[in-house]
């Protein structure tokens, strides 16, 4: 089980960062339609799901000041954002925590939240919500005429 | 909390049940063929395209869990290829992703702890892969792609 946890964070994770590596601040930033929320935006509101959600399992996740205003569903227009370096240092940050969690708590622990019953299934879902924003990064990368990474 | 249980649960959340962001089906629910065709750019993929291309690696997942794994190089040949035609035709395909997860459900729902965390030859004379691992990958394909079509859905402003 563990080992199978531990895959899904550590693939999406790498997968984040294959989507983030060739993007200057600039492009990161841009918004190329009105209602999609930039490249930037999907990195920072990963970090801050991790680390949201992850309070649930245990008190000492947190978000770095600010993120909650910034990445929270629902915002995603022309902000101003911390750098890509900034958000990419957090997302580790939450890795490591969300790692730990994995290599500590019983993955059967219960858990009150409309999204998952315990801790295992926890997971499964902050895997999956990357999955999606990856999904959306890579359409951003289309758009910004980026090289294509994934099917 | 088995491996089975992490599995279903995923499988669910990322093709047909709603949570927290739509699954594969809701982003695709509604859509006419007019729509699916659509690109971006023509160097771009239309979201028929990604139904299919979704469509064909599930069907090499289910060959390889029955045993017949396909050649990954052919795989890589017959993928992405052109999408066209009416609602019927795009309602053809859509069907066919259903009943196609719901067939790799089945096989998930009917193995046990050993199967599930055992090898699976994924495609021919490449190593093999543990199955759960193949299959929570799978899933997560789904969300991806999910993602991908909620773009392309709102670039058209559908």
């Amino acid at each position: 089980m563990q080992q199978t946890l531990l895959f899904g964070l550590t693939s999406t994770l790498s997968r984040i960062h294959r989507s983030l590596a060739d993007l200057t601040e600039e492009e990161a930033r841009r918004i190329p339609l009105d209602g999609l929320a930039p490249i930037v935006w999907q990195a920072g509101h990963i970090a801050f799901i991790d680390a949201y959600f992850a309070r649930t399992v245990d008190s000492r996740s947190r978000a770095p000041d600010g993120y909650p205003e910034l990445f929270r569903a629902g915002t995603g227009g022309a902000a101003n954002y911390p750098p890509l370096a900034e958000v990419k240092e957090v997302l580790n940050g939450g890795q490591r925590f969300l790692e730990a969690i994995v290599q500590t708590v019983d993955p059967a622990t219960p858990l009150e939240s409309e999204r998952y019953g315990n801790a295992g299934e926890l997971i499964v879902f902050l895997c999956y919500h990357r999955g999606y924003h990856i999904g959306k990064i890579n359409t951003l990368r289309a758009l910004l005429k980026k090289p294509r990474l994934f099917g | 909390m088995t491996i089975k249980d992490v599995l279903i649960r995923h499988i669910q959340d990322t093709f047909e049940k709603e949570t927290w962001q739509p699954p594969l089906t809701l982003a695709l629910d509604g859509l006419t063929a007019k729509q699916a065709v659509w690109k971006p750019a023509p160097e771009r993929h239309s979201i028929w395209q990604i139904v299919k291309h979704i469509i064909h690696w599930k069907r090499g997942v289910l060959e390889a869990w029955d045993g017949n794994p396909p050649d990954y190089k052919e795989m890589e040949r017959g993928d992405w290829v052109e999408a066209s035609g009416d609602d019927a035709v795009w309602q053809v395909d859509v069907q066919a992703l259903r009943e196609l997860t719901a067939k790799i459900r089945e096989r998930v729902e009917a193995a046990d702890e050993t199967r599930l965390t055992g090898p699976l030859a994924t495609y021919k004379g490449l190593k093999n892969q543990t199955a759960v691992i193949r299959l929570m990958s799978v899933a997560t394909h789904d969300i991806y792609h999910a993602g991908q079509i909620r773009y392309i859905r709102a670039l058209q402003g559908v």
